[in-house]
């Protein structure tokens, strides 16, 4: 289970250009679902029959996509210029990044601390000062391997720091989309849908056309979410805790979850012993608001791997959390065709 | 060739040599040293501080001793605390940039030898000034996700660490790595003592791989007293044309060696090295760096009696971080003017234009 998260995290789909992660996941998940398939704005859908049919549509989803850059500009000395998706500046400097589909080797450039003049010592770096080197001494070398508008990831290895701490690119949502995975290879109790999403890190977009061709009756929107464990930082504001369980938020910056749902996460979570935490703190979104708002509207639960620095090139997650996450998942595939409809 | 300079660095890249640590990786510099260059030297030692000297004797009856250095050491980071929920907090070795720090990726060599990632400041810390300006070093804390008890057996306050910088192939003959700085420098002074193994040098060639140069320059300054040497040179790297960097600071990646002129050190022997390089016809650029180099030449000219010094460098992009950049075949020709300079030193070094050593003008120098 872990090598395919491994395996996952490891692949480049930054917003937009979803296609090598989500061509992997359709050959891993093709023998075991009865149906898969790109719909219209490209999600990857898949379908399996479980034992039962519910009287509603079950929908789990989990976004493909990642944080990454774009390059908008080749510069005269063969530098790129770029745009970011979703990551903060003051991560990027000096970090290795793959750009293009050629996967260029590159490097955020950062002055050397001996010329940044006094006045500027100690100062936050600015996305107008950032530009990445792929070793191109002209615009005219760069320009034969790297073109304006192609997607810029991490180059970042998988690294166990300790026995259950795993850093890497991507954990968001590459977790969500392993539970997915290993739902669809599992027997399941009742009839349900998978969605691998795109473009959720450009505002959830992806969601919204999923959500209007599914329809779903209720959605489980499997992700990560910020934990701000670090030490320091005053109990009310590290949001969620490495090592204390899945995730259960009950409402984030973009969602209302079902109450109902929220309530019978936790109960079963309780009842099977699968160690879960709530979000302590309002904030961030996922692909829920979008299948909360379209489609016909749906009851939507978000059920996610806390995960430090969650936007950068080393997510930083406890491999507890995300086998609490699968095995609550899992759980809740068990009951959720038996709930009423109302 | 390059390959040849590229795989003596990656050999001296695997050796920890934090400044202040260079002690604990010398003897594996060393062996290794002897192991890259073909038995071009004839006897070698460590000094107290941790610097590596290796020795090559001419055949020829008193001939000059020229003196080659590079700093073995590298910037890094020691660990000034162990805090809760296996978070570590560092001080820098050398000038670290607090820029770089969020999610950069570091080693932390304690009883054995692992990984942390430099978590995100919490907000109450990382916006207490109200302005764009960065938390203090000591804000940044490592991550090292091990709980505190696993963690405090193996790492101790006092215990080095270095940012993790693979080497990686960019376009053309250009990589990028950590600790280029200064290693790649040590690397072009090997390869090129590789190459003139088995062939007859006149001049005496001592090279000194120093400690300390990241942190105030003791390890050429105390080698000073164990070399004695007519000429020298030290080779550093330098900066690179970068965006916001004046041209006359720098020199374009891919135009080959830069040369320094400074009044901190010797012109002589300037001159010889710039001789050489022209004479070979090895891509240079010549850099006015006036009232210092910033290198240990400004060190090796005065130290001890004084050794007339040249500065050699290699440009290099975003120094003192883990994705320093640099040409290869720049590296190539700072090799092939070391190559130069070592058979042409004991011819010019006797010319009346660039003569260098204690000249006595009449009776007997003071013993």
């Amino acid at each position: 289970m872990i090598n395919l998260l491994l395996k996952l995290c490891s692949l480049d789909g930054v917003s937009g250009c979803e296609k090598n992660v989500l061509s992997f996941i359709s050959e891993e998940i093709m023998p075991f679902a009865d149906s898969v398939y790109y719909d219209r704005a490209g999600n990857l859908v898949a379908f399996k029959r479980g034992k039962r049919t519910p009287n509603k549509r079950i929908v789990f989803a989990a976004h493909a996509d990642e944080v990454g850059l774009v390059i908008k500009s080749i510069e005269e000395d063969g530098t790129l210029l770029f745009d970011d998706i979703g990551i903060l500046a003051s991560s990027l400097p000096t970090r290795r990044v793959f750009v293009g589909d050629k996967r260029l080797h590159g490097v955020i450039g950062s002055k050397p601390i001996h010329l940044v003049p006094r006045a500027e010592r100690g100062k936050k770096a600015k996305y107008e000062d950032l530009y990445i080197d792929i070793g191109a001494l002209s615009k005219s070398e760069a320009e034969q391997y790297v073109s304006v508008g192609d997607s810029v990831s991490f180059d970042s290895e998988c690294v166990m720091l300790s026995e259950n701490i795993l850093k890497a690119k991507a954990v968001d949502d590459r977790a969500g989309c392993t539970v997915l995975i290993n739902l669809i290879k599992s027997e399941l109790e009742y009839d349900t849908y998978f969605v691998f999403t795109r473009r959720e890190e450009l505002g959830t977009l992806g969601a919204i056309s999923a959500a209007n061709s599914l329809k779903p009756d209720i959605c489980i929107v499997c992700e990560s979410t910020t934990a701000s464990d670090i030490c320091g930082t005053p109990d009310m504001r590290k949001v969620v805790k490495l090592g204390f369980g899945a995730a259960v938020p009950f409402m984030d910056g973009g969602t209302l979850y079902s109450r109902e749902l929220y309530a019978l996460a936790g109960r079963i979570a309780e009842e099977k012993g699968i160690k879960w935490q709530t979000k302590t703190m309002v904030a961030g979104g996922t692909d829920a608001r979008s299948f909360q708002r379209e489609g016909h509207g749906c009851r939507v639960l978000g059920v996610a791997l806390p995960t430090r620095y969650i936007h950068s090139s080393a997510c930083v997650c406890d491999i507890r959390d995300f086998y609490a996450q699968n095995e609550l998942c899992k759980e809740l595939s068990m009951v959720l065709g038996g709930l009423n409809n109302d | 060739m390059t390959s040849t300079i590229l795989s003596i660095f990656e050999k001296l890249k695997s050796i920890l040599t934090v400044s202040g640590y260079e002690i604990l990786g010398a003897e594996n510099v060393r062996s290794t040293a002897l192991e890259v260059t073909d038995g071009f030297f004839s006897s070698s030692e460590i000094t107290k501080s941790g610097s590596v000297v290796l020795y090559h004797k001419s055949k020829k009856e008193n001939a000059k001793t020229l003196l080659i250095d590079a700093h073995i050491d590298t910037i890094g980071l020691v660990v000034s605390e162990i805090c809760e929920d296996g978070f570590l907090r560092t001080a820098p070795v050398g000038g670290v940039d607090r820029r770089i720090l969020t999610t950069a990726e570091v080693e932390i060599f304690g009883k054995e030898k692992i990984r942390g990632v430099f978590a995100s400041v919490p907000p109450h810390l990382a916006n207490k000034n109200g302005d764009d300006s960065l938390p203090d070093f000591a804000d940044f804390l490592v991550d090292t996700g091990k709980a505190r008890d696993e963690l405090v057996e193996i790492v101790s306050v006092g215990d080095p660490c270095v940012f993790v910088g693979e080497t990686k192939k960019l376009l053309g003959d250009r990589i990028t790595s950590a600790h280029l700085d200064d290693k790649i420098c040590c690397a072009a002074i090997l390869s090129a003592c590789k190459e003139l193994s088995g062939t007859d040098i006149e001049c005496n060639v001592t090279v000194l791989l120093s400690s300390g140069e990241e942190t105030r320059g003791g390890g050429a300054l105390t080698a000073s007293f164990v070399t004695s040497a007519d000429g020298a040179i030290a080779l550093d790297v330098n900066f690179a044309k970068e965006k916001d960097v004046p041209d006359y600071q720098s020199s374009k990646i891919g135009d080959g060696a830069m040369i320094s002129r400074s009044a901190v050190t010797d012109r002589t022997m300037t001159s010889i090295v710039e001789k050489c390089a022209r004479d070979g016809n090895v891509k240079h650029k010549i850099i006015a760096e006036v009232d210092g180099t910033g290198t240990n030449a400004d060190t090796i000219e005065v130290a001890n009696m004084g050794t007339p010094c040249a500065v050699l460098s290699v440009p290099i992009k975003y120094m003192h971080t883990p994705c320093e950049l640099c040409s290869l075949g720049d590296v190539q020709c700072v090799s092939d003017i070391l190559v130069n300079t070592m058979k042409s030193f004991e011819k010019y070094a006797n010319e009346d234009e660039t003569r260098l050593g204690i000249r006595v003008l009449k009776g007997d120098i003071v013993k």
